[in-house]
This record gives C-alpha cells, structure tokens and sequence, in this order.
C-alpha cells in the first residue's frame, strides 16, 4: 500500500494538516502537497479509469505530463473537468471526483470494454459504424457520446475572476529549474530585462531530488541563494505557478500564471494570461522520463521510477512497500537507493542493459540491492493494483524466469528533453542516437522578423543529461539571448556543478524485445486514450505510415496530455514496424499550449459586462428606462421599439409608425455618422468620393448622395451638407461611420496625398434627433429660438440656432416621406434635448420611435436602406438612383466600374415595388420564380425581395424587391417562394407606395 | 457623463472638466508651430508626447494631427485665440469635447493596471512621464497621458466611456496586484 513515511517531505508543511474529499470520502493531506501525493499518501492508487476501455488508472508520473491521475475538481462555479492530480495543490476544502466510470470507480460497467479489447482495435470505431450511413445519427452516435469522454462538461457559470496581463521584456526564460535559474542569472547580468517563469510552486526543478551538487553547495542551497540574487536584481522578474504556454511569431509568448487554483475565493483572480513580448526566449524546460513498453505497465502502481522518488522525497509519501525497478539507463538507481535509504523494500532492479551501469549502480550493489542485468518484465501481474511482476531476459520473447511479488514498478525508459516550446514556432529536432532522444537543431531555430532565430534552448531540454552540462549550456545560452537582445555586459555568469557519472541508455521499445502478440497486446503506449503496442503496429500494416496519419487512426497522442509520455514510444514502434529509421518517421507537431490552460484564462476580462464594448448613445440610459426592444447597429444599441405594457414589440411598432404618420415622432439618430471634409480641395474630393456633384452644393443646402466602392457597388448613403466655404458635412449610415471615415484617409493619405483636404469624424461629439410628423414644427416653434418655418427653412436646407436655449444645427431633411427636422446638438445636451423635446411634444402626442418604425416607414416612401437593397453585389444603377449618379463629372469612385458590360446592362436585375395579392406579408429573401431550370437542377428565379413589412399606414403587406427586367413589368405577378408553404403571387408595382408626390415633406 | 470614481488598488476617476479640440494640420510646417505657440502658448509635441503649460495641453496624435486639452474655464478664450492663430492656415480644428472620456488612474501601481488592458510597454524607461500614446484598452481605441509616475489620464470615445470605465474598475480591484516592481 502507499502511505505517509514519518520523514522527508521537502516541500510539505506537517505543521498544516489540510482536508479534502475524494467522492465524498474525507482524506488529509498536507500544506505543500500535490493531490497526487495527498491521495497516495491515503492508500488512494486507482484514481480514474482510461477513456476507452475504462481501465483502472492510478498516479503514474508527478508533474505535467500525467496522463492518467485525472480528476473533476471543485464543485459548481468553481467546477472544472480533467483537471491532473498531480499539477493541484492540496488545500483545505478541496472536493475531487474520479471520472470515466459508472456506478462507481471500484466497480465499473464499461470496463466490460477491456474484456472485448481485442474486438476493438485502432480504426475499429471507423471501420465499424461507417455502414449503413443512417446508423450513424440515430444509433451509433448517441451512443458513443455517452460512453466517450472523461470528466464532465461543467454546468455552472464560472465563478471566477480572469485577467490578462501585458509584459515587456527583452529576454523570456521559461522554467525554473537549475538550468532556468542559472540562464536567468547569465542574462540578467547582461543589464537586460527578463522574465522567468516557473510552472510549479517550487524553484529548481528535479536538482534537489537527485542530489546535485553546485558551487560546491547542495542544489538547495544553491536555489535559495540563486533565487535572493535574481530577486533583488530590478531587471528581473521572477514569477513561479507561471507557465510558458506556448512560443508564437514575433517573439510573442503566453505565460499561464494560476494565481488562487489553491487559494480559491480569496478574491484574486484565478489565473492571469501574461502575454509576453520579448526578444529572445530560452527555454529550460528540461525532460519527461520515458515509460517502458511491457505487459501490464498500465496496472495502478506502475510508476515513472523518478516519480517515485520525487514522491519520497519531496512529499514524504511512499507509493508501495516493495518496488521494483526496471529501466535501461542509470538514472533510475537513484530511486533504489533512494527507497532503500527510506527503509522500504527493492527487491530487485531490473536493468536491461546486459552490461548494466556505471557508478550507481555500484552504489545500490553496495547498498545491498539485487541487481539482475539484460532482464526485463515479462508481465505485471495485478488489476487494480500491482500485486507482482513476472522476469524475463530482455532479448527473448517473454519466457518467464521469475515471479516476484511488489506494489509498485518504478520503470525508466530514458528521459526525452521538453522540446514542445522551441517547436511550436517552427524550431526544428535532431535525432541524437546515442542518447536516444530528439533534442532541438541549433542550425534550425525558430526564426523571426530579421531571419535570425530568437528561441535557445538550455540544459536537459536542450539534450544534456548531466548537472555540469546542463548549468555550463544554461550559462552560455542565457548569455547569448541577452547579447542577441541587445545586452552590453561580456562577463559570462559561470556555475559549477557536479553528479554521478552515469553510463549512456540501451533504447528499449518493446519488452522484451520479441514479445508475444499476447504481450504486446496488454503493453499501454498511451495510457489515456488506450493506445498499445499492438494498434501501432496495427496502423502500419495497415498502411498508415505518416506518423500524422497513424496518430489520427490509432489516436496515439490525441489525449488531454497530448501524448507527452507515448509520444517517443509510439514514434519508435511506428518505426520499427515500417523498418525506418525513427528520424525518418519523424514526430507529430507540437502545438500551443504545453498543457491544457483554462479557456477563461483566454477570455480574460471579456465576460459579462465586459464581454463587449456596447456603444450607448447620450440618450441610451432614457431609452433603457423606457422599455427599448434593442438592436445592435455597428457596435451601438439602438432602440428597436418602445414596447408598452400589454403591446407586442409588432403592435409598438405599428403604433409607432401610424402617430409618427398622423402626429409626431421622436428619433434618436445620434449613431449617425458625421465626418466633416475641409480644405481647398474638399470640393473635388468629394465629387470622387460620392457619385453624384458635391461641389456644387449651396452654402445652408443639403443633398443627398451615394458611395460606391472602386468596384461601383453601392457602400453609403447619405446627406451631405455644405457649411462652409471649404467645409462640408458628410452624414453616413450608423453602421459605416468608421469604414467610410477610414476609406476617405486611406483615399487621401495614398493616392491624393497631394490634396488639400482634411477629415476629421465628429460622430461622437453630435447627439442627434429626428422630428417628425404633421406637428413637428409645432414642437420646434414651442420650443422656440430661430424660426423653423418653410421659408426660413424650406425642404434640404439647414440653419444653425438655439431650440429652447441649445445651440445646435437644424437639417430640414426626411427619411420617413412626412414633415421632418433633424437637429444636431452637442453630445453632452443631448439627453437635455431629447427630454424637452418629450416634454414639449406631449401635448403634440409626441412619441418616441425606433429603427423598425423607421425602416416601415422608409419602405413606404421606396427608399433604399444600405444593408436590405446593397449586398455588396448591387449598384445604384440597379435601384433606379441614376438621378444621383452624375454624367457631367469626369470620374468618381466606381465609376469605370460601372462602365463594364456586366454592369452597363439592362438584364441586371431592378428595384421595384411588390404587393401581394391577398395582402399578405412576402418572406425576406423569398425568391421569384421563373420556369423552367439550371443546369444544376436547381428552379431558375427572377428576381428577390430585398425588404419587405407589414405597412400599418397602407394596411397591407409591402415589399421591394430585384426583379429582371422589373420597371417594364408593372402589373405582371409574380410566384415568390415560402419556407414550407406553397409560393404566394405578389404584383410588381411602383417602390413609392406612400404619398409618391411628396406633398407631405414638402410643407 | 458623470463624476463617478473607483477606489482600487489604483484609484479610477473620471474627468469631466476638459474640453478637448481636435487639429488637422501639418504639424512639420513652422507657420503651424508658430500659430499653435501664438495661440496656446505651448509648443507642439514631439511624436509620442505631450506638452502642458499653464493647464492647456498639446498632444502628438499623428505627423498631421494635434489634440488640444484645457479647463472648461479657458474654453471660449482658446476657441478664439486658436481660430484668430489659424485663419490663414489650412489646418481643420473640431470641437470633440462631447466625443470623448476621460479617466484619471492614480496610485503607485498605475502602470501595472495599464498592462492589463492595453497592449504597452509601460516600463518607466519606455513610457517615460509626459509620454502620450495612442493605444487600445481591450477591445477598443483609446489615448493615454503619463501625466506623472503614479497619475495616467486615459481618453476614449464618449460611447464606450460605460464600458472603458468598467475595465478599468475591474482591473484595480483589490486582489488582483500583479506587483510585477513592488
């Protein structure tokens, strides 16, 4: 069983017991501890089970890279799935579930799936529920999503806070071990400033585990005071629980900073995204061991043999009485004599290598260790746990010499260096044969913008396993980033450090080397997704020899750990099967983030009200409190309608439409754009920039015009008023405010640099109103203050003023085809206005309207609305405005355009106006059918509807629509298709529906 | 717009006492420079600052536009004096007073509450007092003054000042220091 030793525990306080639940169960644990080392230290080894064949799943590494201590953390809003024991700090409170198992962890259903294993083998899921088709939706794929995943899908909204934060520095260092401090110091010393982050709680690494000696002190010691040194250095910042997630173009990094995972609902925000801008980066993100590939190295209690000691020794925790190791290096000797000096039981080590070790291995002979050489495991023997092992020789096919009863395998295949972040960028990887691991190629780094590259790597992630060639590369790496960042300082910080001599790794893929099918089949490459020896080799005879391909088909790698213990192994037995060599295969690509990060940390602050920028208007508050039905309109809110108790929003509307009609209405149009345009050539930039003569417009006049892209689509429309010599104002929709003001600099910034003309968009400093209706100059007369009257201010002029005691400016334009005033007050007024304006109209029956009272209205009048007629294919010429297209000027923007056959042609299809026979109301986007069909089979169309409402003034419904050939067809009826329903006839008729004279704008 | 004010970790205030005038012109033309001086009595920026003299401030916003601040006191004075210098020139000057916000950041760890929403180096040394840039805060556009080591003003767009206030609010709570230079 595993327990609590009385001793050791370097990084947990036995002064501070904390309490957690694991399904429901109460366990204790220390201050310090991981949870993985919480629930060993409870006899709690089965913590999961495996996302296929729901396999029993204990602890099997310490850090990052397990694949299977997988756990539902917390509870509600602070619910999270998947969450790795061993990366959770134990703390006081903390509630973990298993997962992936029904009704319980001990007894569980779907194991029934390791019985059928061998029915369901790599591709069984592709190749079995591919006939018949119609299977798929109804039978296989409910099912499958309920027995597949691991952890669940959280219900509750995220209690949390998340922010991102921004730092700037000139070199990044990421990781915190020897090599990472030792790096840091070098560059530091340089006058540069860095950054250097550590995934854990703790400084060093794995250096005081493994007894490394430098500058002569013990690694702790030498961390302590590494550490006080950076720390009192201001170029530097040091931050640990902070992970480099991931390496991106243009020295751009994310660092993952889990601020309160352990400390949850003390107020500070749960994790903090650093995203980082640097000049150079080096990471020193050392190695992974290796598991080896064995029958049964996926029974709970077959461990990473450095796991095991870094449970001793850093948490205090025994994983099992009597352990076993087996590895095929020297590093995994340090465990054995690290157990055995904890007083616990190696009966043997198991070193596959026949000619064994160098000087640690003479350490545990001498400690009294059995060691067998050139042996293996031929079979763990176990189901929930290791109950003992069978030996075989290494180099046979698994006849059993022995069987030996233990609790735990610490197994050691060798160490991989953590290359995932020099890779991200594009950094590439050798082949070192001799150490059997890839590690980066100096020659190919990641590059940046000046074709130099700008990651290093440093220490055991950079290829070198030894204390003395890892702080020795860290120095010098640490060195060079800061020089290449602009560092002045020559002097080269130097450590010195010292450890075992070791002897190099015999790779060991398979164990032994010809097991049996039978073997091989109960040998785990990815433990998580349930990935063997055997669907490895299956892919490759089955022709999948891109190792991107037989990842897919066996999904060797494709777990939440994303392979970073199977990855190696996987690759090797892919190669022997495919009798390549293992460079040739080649790895899989290393994508951003290194371990899986929170997606709230990726939101940040954009949550709740903060999700988006909403634009509010002076008088949005007024509306809000006045039951607006919103519409989002280029970023603003606008008011859809005023719904009054007991209405429909339809029935608002109407009412809207038929007082603004009969009465008075009031609009908020302050989202408006306004750009004014001044300067000597403001003229005749803007005759380019409309289609139609600005030049010539009146001081005090307005006009309307229209915009088109160099293409002749219609962009904009708009009023334009002339209130200066030199000035013009231009109004555009409320949506292309921005896109019209940018296209105009762009405009005059690379093409007519030479023009005098300068732009500037007010939109934001003008509150702006629409009054509308038969008594709208009454309300501006009993506001009073400049004389409104049709002959002071007849139809498409303008005035400024003051209207009860505000200046502002009065166009005498109409949209909605009535009696209309727009009047543009300072932003700050404009609340104060609109509030007047309610007041003084009410006697008028003044009410508010909104955007769907006047788009009816609009409608009703056949004027175009940017948006519903223009879809980006449609030019003016289309909707019948060439009376606002000029013949007499030269050129304007979209005007060649135009000129092309496919737009100069009559076949194009027109606005016209459409009504249906019974009065009913068209489908937006509804098709005209004409006969016959294309040459897909599809019915041929003539025409579309392009806006259509309900008409309250007109009592029916009414539309405008293109139509082939549609101003010569007045009177013909059209078939128009409906969703589900049989086609309704609509007539074509004139767009100008309501009060086509104009008598009623004009008075 | 509103006198609301926030007590974080840094205080949050907003500003409503400025009026704000935008200038289009050719800020490399000596004739500007000279009327500008005339006008404001301050002398036009360098690219990425701004320059204060007796409460009127002159900041960079492009090579061919100034924004002009003041106290609302001095409003019609400098109206008057900037129309009268400029009159011959071909500049366009707006009163954006209405268009925009502005908040006051104070408190010893200003810079740091900046990082959190705006894409900037704020390290001392590259965002030195007087410093005036043109930048984001989250998800959408805004201006910043280095007014003192632990005093920034921040300009939006009136629209967004609900939503630029909220983040800032959000970023100074209690708890979440960074304290990256304590």
């Amino acid at each position: 069983m595993s327990t609590r030793l009385a001793n050791y525990g370097r990084l947990i306080n036995r002064a501070k017991a904390v309490n957690f639940t694991f399904n429901g169960k109460v366990f204790n644990g220390f201050e310090g501890d991981t949870l993985a080392a919480s629930l060993l230290a409870n006899d709690q080894m089965l913590i999961g089970r495996s996302f296929k064949y729901h396999r029993p799943r204990g602890v099997v590494a310490s850090g990052g890279e397990e694949p299977n201590a997988l756990i539902n953390l917390g509870v509600e809003g602070h619910f999270e799935p998947n969450a790795r024991a061993t990366t959770t700090e134990t703390f006081n409170g903390l509630t973990a579930e298993s997962q992936n198992h029904f009704p319980s962890l001990e007894f569980d259903i779907g194991a029934i799936n390791s019985k059928l294993a061998r029915f369901l083998p790599a591709g069984f899921y592709y190749k079995m529920f591919i006939h018949p088709r119609s299977f798929w939706k109804h039978i296989y794929e409910p099912i499958i999503r309920k027995s597949a995943g691991l952890g669940k899908a959280p219900k509750s909204r995220d209690a949390d806070k998340y922010e991102h934060y921004y730092h700037f520095c000139e070199v990044m260092i990421v990781g915190g071990g020897i090599a990472g401090l030792q790096a840091a110091k070098s560059a530091a010393a340089t006058g540069v400033r860095v950054l250097l982050v550590e995934q854990t709680a703790h400084w060093g690494g794995r250096a005081p585990v493994d007894g490394v000696v430098i500058d002569g002190m013990p690694a702790q010691d030498w961390i302590t005071v590494t550490l006080a040194d950076l720390s009192v250095c201001d170029n530097v910042v040091i931050r640990n629980r902070t992970q480099g997630s991931g390496v991106y173009d243009h020295g751009y990094a994310l660092a993952y900073e889990r601020i309160a995972d352990h400390t949850p609902g003390d107020g500070r925000p749960r994790h903090r995204l650093w995203r980082v801008r640097c000049k150079q980066i080096v990471t020193a993100t050392g190695g992974i061991e290796r598991p080896l590939s064995f029958a049964g190295n996926d029974i709970p209690g077959v461990m990473l043999a450095a796991a095991v000691r870094d449970y001793v020794l850093n948490y205090g925790v025994s994983p099992g009485d009597r352990t076993v190791v087996v590895t095929n290096n020297d590093d995994a000797y340090r465990t054995a004599l690290t157990l055995k000096q904890a007083g616990l039981e190696v009966p043997v080590i198991l070193d596959a290598r026949a000619e064994g070790g160098g000087d640690l291995m003479g350490e545990a002979i001498a400690a009294g260790i059995r060691v067998e050489l050139g042996r293996g495991i031929a079979q763990v023997l176990g189901g929930k746990r290791v109950t003992g092992l069978q030996i075989c020789s290494q180099a046979g096919e698994g006849a059993v010499l022995e069987e030996i009863g233990c609790d735990v395998v610490a197994m050691s295949g060798g160490w991989s260096p953590v290359v995932h972040l020099w890779s991200h960028c594009g950094g590439k990887l050798n082949w070192d044969a001799d150490q059997a691991m890839f590690r980066p190629d100096p020659n190919q780094p990641p590059l940046g913008a000046d074709g130099a590259g700008f990651v290093r790597v440093a220490g055991l992630a950079n290829g070198h396993l030894r204390s003395a060639a890892i702080v020795a590369d860290a120095s010098a790496q640490g060195f060079a980033a800061a020089k290449a960042a602009g560092g002045t300082t020559k002097r080269v910080v130097l450590a010195k450090a010292e450890d075992f001599e070791e002897l190099p790794l015999s790779p060991v893929w398979l164990m032994p080397q010809g097991a049996s099918y039978k073997l091989r089949s109960k040998a785990w490459l990815d433990f998580q997704n349930d990935v063997k020896v055997t669907d490895v080799q299956l892919a490759a005879q089955e022709g999948f020899e891109s190792v991107e391909h037989a990842k897919r088909y066996t999904t060797l790698g494709m777990a939440t750990d994303q392979g970073k213990l199977s990855n190696i192994n996987g690759l090797a037995v892919l190669s022997k099967s495919l009798n390549a060599e293992i460079p040739d295969v080649g790895t899989t690509t290393f994508r951003p983030p290194y371990t899986a990060i929170s997606m709230a940390s990726l939101a940040g602050e954009a949550r709740g009200e903060l999700f988006q920028p909403i634009r509010k208007t002076p008088m949005h508050d007024w509306h809000d409190s006045h039951s607006a039905e919103w519409e989002p309109v280029g970023g603003w809110r606008r008011t859809y309608a005023y719904v009054r108790p007991g209405e429909s929003v339809d029935q608002a509307v109407q009412r809207e439409v038929t007082n603004t009609r009969e009465k008075l209405g009031l609009l908020d149009a302050s989202t408006l754009g306004k750009i004014v345009v001044k300067g000597p050539d403001a003229g005749k930039f803007l005759d380019m920039m409309y289609t139609n003569m600005m030049s010539s417009l009146k001081l005090g006049r307005c006009r309307y015009g229209l915009m088109c892209s160099e293409n002749g689509f219609l962009s904009d429309d708009g009023v334009v008023a002339r209130i200066g010599d030199q000035t013009w104002l231009c109004h555009t929709t409320s949506g292309g405010a921005d896109r019209i003001h940018a296209q105009m600099e762009e405009w005059l910034q690379t093409e007519w640099w030479d023009w005098n003309v300068w732009v500037v968009n007010i939109t934001e400093q003008l509150a702006q109103v629409a009054v509308v209706g038969p008594n709208a100059r009454k309300v501006l007369e009993k506001l009073g203050g400049m004389d409104v009257s049709a002959d002071a201010l007849p139809f498409m002029a303008w005035a400024d003023g003051k209207l009860g005691g505000i200046s502002g400016r009065v166009y005498r334009i109409s949209f909605s085809g009535e009696l209309s005033y727009e009047i543009a007050i300072p932003a700050n007024r404009g609340l104060e206005f609109w509030e007047m304006l309610v007041e003084a109209g009410a006697e008028f029956d003044a009410m508010p309207y909104g955007t769907e009272c006047l788009h009816i209205m609009r409608a009703e009048k056949g004027f175009i609305m940017i948006g519903d007629e223009t879809d980006g294919t449609v030019i003016p010429q289309d909707l019948g405005l060439n009376w606002a297209i000029s013949k007499k000027k030269d050129d304007f923007l979209g005007k060649r355009a135009q000129e092309r056959m496919f737009m100069d042609n009559p076949d194009r299809w027109q606005l016209v106006g459409l009504e249906t026979l019974d009065g009913s109301v068209l489908e937006d986007g509804s098709y005209a059918i004409a006969t016959g069909q294309n040459a897909n089979g599809q019915t041929n169309t003539e025409g579309r509807v392009t806006s259509t409402y309900y008409s309250p003034t007109l009592k029916k419904g009414i539309a405008m629509g293109l139509v082939f050939h549609g101003p010569e067809r007045m009177g013909d009826v059209l078939s128009f298709t409906r969703i589900g329903a049989a086609p309704v006839k609509a007539k074509i008729v004139s767009p100008l529906f309501y009060d086509p004279e104009g008598t009623k704008s004009n008075v | 717009m509103s006198d609301r004010e926030f007590q974080g970790y840094v205080n949050v205030k907003q500003d409503t006492g400025q009026i704000m005038f935008t200038l289009r012109a050719d800020l490399s033309s000596t004739k500007i420079k000279a009327a500008m001086k005339l006008a404001t009595g301050v002398a036009v920026p360098k690219r990425g600052s701004c320059q204060v003299v007796a409460g009127c401030a002159l900041a960079w916003m492009s090579p061919d536009e100034l924004l002009v601040m003041a106290p609302f006191a001095q409003a019609e004075k400098l109206r008057a004096s900037l129309d009268a210098a400029l009159s011959e020139q071909h500049v366009l000057l707006e009163d954006v007073s209405d268009a925009r916000a502005k908040f006051i950041l104070s408190g010893t760890h200003v810079r740091e509450v900046l990082a959190k929403l705006a894409p900037m180096d704020t390290h001392p040394e590259k965002l030195p007092v007087g410093s005036f840039t043109r930048t984001r805060f989250a998800q959408v556009a805004g201006a910043v003054f280095l007014e003192q080591d632990d005093l920034i003003s921040v300009i939006c767009f009136r629209s967004v000042q609900d939503y630029v206030y909220a983040l800032f609010c959000d970023a100074a709570s209690y708890g979440s220091e960074v304290l990256v230079r304590e």
